[in-house]
């Protein structure tokens, strides 16, 4: 099936079984490895991208659902200025430690600051409970987007 | 590749659907996860599937006649934002998965998955919600509690799609819901409680509805006990709690599985009830 949707704001056309999860056709036919597979199955969302603004696991996303939608993975969103606000905070606060959770918690972050600039902490938690790391504990990942959201003035 | 469908309208996808027999996928979070490795439907013998999930006629949510009507395709999160959606409905669903998968996944999904699990499932129960069934030439009505008829299995024909999902606007003074998981995000329930309750101004219950979740093969909720308690004056409740805890106590036989075990889910939704008739008193 042909197969149209943005991509990080280019137009990608793709002849791809519909049934594929959009995870693999971004890893294996478009190169695009930024976004990880972990479960496979919805439950860490390590393969979280953003779709028409809002956060999606990818691992369970048909590549046939986001036809004529909007889809940004990590590798669009570090063009952004919210990427960088955020990356600093993740490596002030000390968030990064195997980097695998990463990308989805980064963009888990943005799909909250966009919509809430100013969240307290249980609605941090509340927004980041689709992602799972081994690394950190979360805490640090916690006080990440704290900062983030308290230096304020970013393009979420 | 197995051939999948995408209609543009209801009635396009209504005519696939007589034709083809296909599987309709709205977010595919149950059938994805069903074959996390392949797709669903993947075989020799694999049905088609079509893709519902954009259609807008099933992505509205409208209040008419005094009854909500949400779309089949409306998404848990939809549910979430829409403020003057009853409180109970969106604390449920406010407990379900994550936000990644409430972003995709839909209201009629978990309908029709009828998982004893199915977490918007008692509040439907509860406020005797019915579904809109539709084919291409016809529509019927169905009580919720007659279109799933246990785990896995419904009513809906194969020519059919559910459509809408519609429940009385109607609030309830007291509502508590409680969802007993492993832990707070993306966990299926050992059991569930919610319960619904009004007074009227003479002090006496007017309305209550209990339900159970995850502990039978479909919700349970029992008319006939909850018509016990109407009209009792709350100053009387005490005496009737032990009485009521024993009906359910014979009413609830759940079943041990990896995730819990029968004596503790029993325990449980017996405290829950008691807990919400004492809470009722005080
Ligand atoms: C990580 C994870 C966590 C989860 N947590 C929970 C939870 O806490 N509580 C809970 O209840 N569920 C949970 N689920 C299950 C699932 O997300 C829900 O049941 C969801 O509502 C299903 O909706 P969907 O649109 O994704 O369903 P789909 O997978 O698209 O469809 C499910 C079934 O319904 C049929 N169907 C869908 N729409 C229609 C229609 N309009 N007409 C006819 N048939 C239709 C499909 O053919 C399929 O058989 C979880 C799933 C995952 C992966
Ligand atoms: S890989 Fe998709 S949620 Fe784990």
């Amino acid at each position: 099936m042909q197969i149209t949707f943005e991509l990080n704001n280019e137009t990608v056309c793709l002849d791809v079984d519909p049934l594929r999860p959009l995870l693999d056709v971004l890893r294996e036919e478009l190169g695009l490895t930024g976004t990880k597979r972990g479960c496979g199955e919805g439950e860490c969302g390590a393969c979280a991208v953003l779709v028409n603004d809002r956060l999606v696991n990818s691992c369970l996303l048909p590549v046939g659902a986001v036809v004529h939608g909007r889809v940004m993975t990590i590798e669009g969103f570090r063009q952004t200025g919210a990427y960088q606000r955020l990356a600093e905070a993740f490596t002030e606060a000390g968030a990064v430690q195997c980097g695998f959770c990463t990308p989805g918690m980064i963009l888990a972050a943005a799909a909250l600051l966009r919509r809430n600039s100013q969240p307290d902490e249980t609605e941090i938690r509340a927004a980041l409970a689709g992602n799972l790391c081994r690394c950190t504990g979360l805490n640090m990942i916690v006080e990440a987007v704290q900062l983030a959201a308290r230096r304020g003035g970013a393009p979420w | 590749m197995v051939t999948a469908f995408r209609p543009v309208t209801l009635n396009e996808a209504l005519a696939i659907r007589r034709t083809h027999g296909t599987v309709p996928l709205a977010g595919g979070t149950d059938l994805m996860a069903a074959a996390p490795s392949c797709s669903p439907g993947r075989g020799e013998s694999s049905p088609s599937i079509m893709f519902i999930g954009h259609l807008t006629e099933l992505r509205q949510i409208r209040m008419e006649q005094g009854e909500w009507r949400l779309g089949a395709a409306v998404t848990l999160a939809d549910i979430l934002d829409h403020a003057r959606l009853p409180a109970p409905l969106r604390q449920a669903v406010a407990d379900m998965a994550s936000p990644a998968i409430r972003n995709v996944a839909t209201a009629g999904g978990n309908i029709c998955n009828a998982s004893p699990c199915g977490d918007t499932l008692p509040f439907l129960y509860a406020q005797a919600a019915r579904v809109l069934l539709c084919d291409s030439g016809n529509r019927r009505e169905l009580p919720i509690e007659r279109f799933i008829i246990g785990p896995g299995k419904t009513a809906l024909r194969p020519d059919e799609l559910l459509t809408e999902i519609v429940f009385p606007a109607r609030e309830f003074v007291v509502h508590r819901h409680h969802k007993v998981g492993a832990r707070r995000a993306n966990t299926l329930a050992k059991l569930s409680f919610l319960g619904l309750a009004d007074m009227d101004a003479a002090g006496r219950l007017s309305d209550i509805r209990l339900t159970f979740g995850s502990v039978a093969p479909t919700v349970i909720r029992a008319p006939q006990l909850e018509q016990r308690l109407c009209g009792l004056p709350l100053t009387e409740m005490k005496h009737h709690i032990d009485e009521i805890s024993a009906a359910y106590d014979g009413l609830i036989q759940p079943i041990d599985d990896q995730r819990s075990t029968r004596e503790y889910r029993k325990q449980v939704c017996l405290n829950l009830l008691r807990w919400f008739l004492e809470e009722l008193i005080a």
